[in-house]
């Protein structure tokens, strides 16, 4: 048995992959008017203006305006916008990413912990509602979740180029999303020595275009799209850590598979119900821990989280503590609430967690079968 | 004698159905009120004619959900927060759900639109924008080149 378990692991691996993949792949794409506006309005037509040559523009009443996000999702998508009709053009590209998101989570939990934590990190990504919902959305999350994950394998490989590589993600992810900045503070408590600053290094080309570009629209490097459209006067405050009911999506873009249920205990609730309810400070290490059951069923991502507090010495552990904890830092903190900004911390603790259980079983298959 | 009895029977039920129909045809316009009382709204509503009806209320453009039931009547919801946007619906059920009336309610009703653009926004330059639609084929550049560079090394470690 345990001469065949890795070959037996792969299989049902590749066939939870399958399953992942295939419902990803089967979700309906909701039109973009009725996405979350104007993110994914602005993030599929920003792609559009990219691929004719237009600029990072987002036309609103005809009128070309600088996008209020930056613009590494717009930049991602814009190869795709040039095949096909708009805009199921880049809503298939959106739905690629969902499926890549499932794949990098595979990929990685397999690079971390073998066949075994494959599956594990395969059926809990199949089962959970995220991928599917991304799937249908043309929206940041899967893709900056993808990057998050893809990182850890590289972190295994003492070298040049998987630092390079790492590095580049890192901060291509902070373009995609600035608070994705956390990423490259995760490489620098990863790496010791010279890798340090190598993965800062080649980190720093993407956030450098970036205030390029905004030197470019706006006349300075520090103003952003969302200083340019007054998103929030307030956008970071020690009041929203305990705010109730927060402002944000509730369950409307990403929806819980319980429907809240866990969280019950703090209604009566606004609608929407308690994933509309809850400050900022227990929304989301209640979420990250799986209580509302987005990325991964409740308390999956525990296992993990011990196992890197515990492991401080693996680079991998220390990568994933330092984003969530940065991640969870910044967001509560923050004017507005949602699950998804939680999408890359989550995907880490996910294949976390598969790895440390796959060690488990090994090990308990190894200790029992032996004395069998 | 049976078909023509059972024939009979029906006429109450189509006369019922017929005043229904006339009533609401002829009757009182259907109302749909909402009133602020803190917290949140009191949600009055009546069908016009006695005809069944129900009220579903939707927020920010979610999927919508029963709120209340009856010809008429009033009900409170004091869950209703001002920063946000509510659609009441009124439904009259005679047979199938025909949509009486719609308010909406909230600051985001009125803000429902974007922003006004600024008259001159920030653009960037016609050579800035021919080095931006370039700009995704050098990320995908990089990050292959990279990527390959990377498996090149890790075959090299594996053999050493």
């Amino acid at each position: 048995v345990l001469k065949h378990l890795p070959a037996i692991a792969s299989a049902f691996a590749v066939i939870a992959l399958i399953l992942g993949l295939s419902s990803v792949l089967s979700a309906d794409p909701r039109p973009l008017a009725l996405q979350p506006s104007p993110d994914a309005q602005e993030y599929a037509d920003a792609a559009d203006q990219l691929a004719h040559g237009h600029g990072y523009v987002t036309r609103i009443y005809g009128e070309p305006q600088p996008p209020r996000y930056p613009p590494g999702f717009s930049i991602a998508l814009a190869p795709l916008a040039e095949v096909g009709a708009y805009p199921a053009n880049v809503q298939r590209g959106a739905k690629a990413f969902a499926a890549l998101y499932v794949i990098a989570v595979v990929i990685a939990a397999w690079s971390l912990g073998g066949p075994i934590s494959a599956l594990i990190a395969a059926g809990v990504v199949a089962v959970s509602p995220f991928a599917r919902q991304a799937g249908g959305l043309v929206m940041s999350d899967a893709l900056v979740a993808t990057l998050a994950v893809l990182i850890l394998p590289l972190l295994r490989t003492p070298t040049r180029s998987g630092t390079a590589l790492a590095g580049a993600i890192a901060g291509f992810m902070s373009v995609i999303r600035l608070n994705a900045i956390a990423a490259v503070a995760g490489l620098i408590a990863a790496f010791r020595g010279r890798r340090k600053w190598m993965a800062v290094i080649w980190s720093l080309p993407p956030i450098a275009g970036l205030a390029l570009l905004q030197w470019a629209t706006f006349g300075s490097p520090f103003t952003t799209g969302y200083t340019y459209w007054h998103v929030s006067q307030h956008s970071f405050g020690l009041s929203y850590l305990l705010k109730t009911p927060p402002r944000g999506d509730g369950p409307y873009i990403f929806a819980d598979r319980l429907h809240g249920h866990l969280a019950n205990w703090t209604c009566p609730c606004p609608l929407g119900g308690s994933q509309a309810k809850l400050p900022n400070i227990a929304f989301y290490p209640f979420l990250l821990l799986g209580g509302f059951w987005i990325f991964a069923p409740p308390l999956f991502t525990l296992p993990g989280l011990l196992a890197a507090c515990r492991q401080w010495h693996d680079p991998a552990s220390r990568f994933v503590l330092t984003t969530v904890a940065l991640s969870v830092v910044t967001f509560v903190f923050y004017f507005y609430q949602g699950a998804r900004f939680m999408a890359a911390p989550a995907a880490l603790l996910i294949v976390l967690s598969s790895a440390t259980i796959a060690r488990s079983i090994e090990r308990w298959l190894h200790r029992h079968l032996a004395h069998s | 004698v049976h078909l023509r009895r059972a024939h009979l029977a029906t006429v109450p039920v189509l006369g019922a159905l017929l005043t229904a129909t006339c009533a609401h045809a002829l009757g009182q316009p259907p109302q749909l009120l909402v009133v602020s009382s803190a917290p949140g709204v009191v949600v009055k509503w009546n069908t016009g004619s006695g005809i069944p009806g129900a009220v579903y209320v939707s927020e920010s453009g979610a999927p919508e959900r029963l709120f209340a039931r009856g010809p008429r009547g009033s009900q409170s919801a004091p869950w209703v927060l001002p920063e946000r946007r509510y659609r009441f619906r009124l439904y009259g059920e005679v047979r199938a759900k025909q949509l009486l009336i719609t308010v909406t309610i909230g600051k985001k009703a009125v803000t429902k639109r974007p922003p006004v653009p600024d008259l001159n926004p920030p653009r960037t330059g016609h050579i800035v924008n021919a080095i931006l639609a370039y700009v995704p084929y050098l990320v995908l550049a990089t990050f292959t080149a990279l990527l390959v560079w990377h498996m090149a090394e890790r075959r090299r470690a594996s053999r050493g």
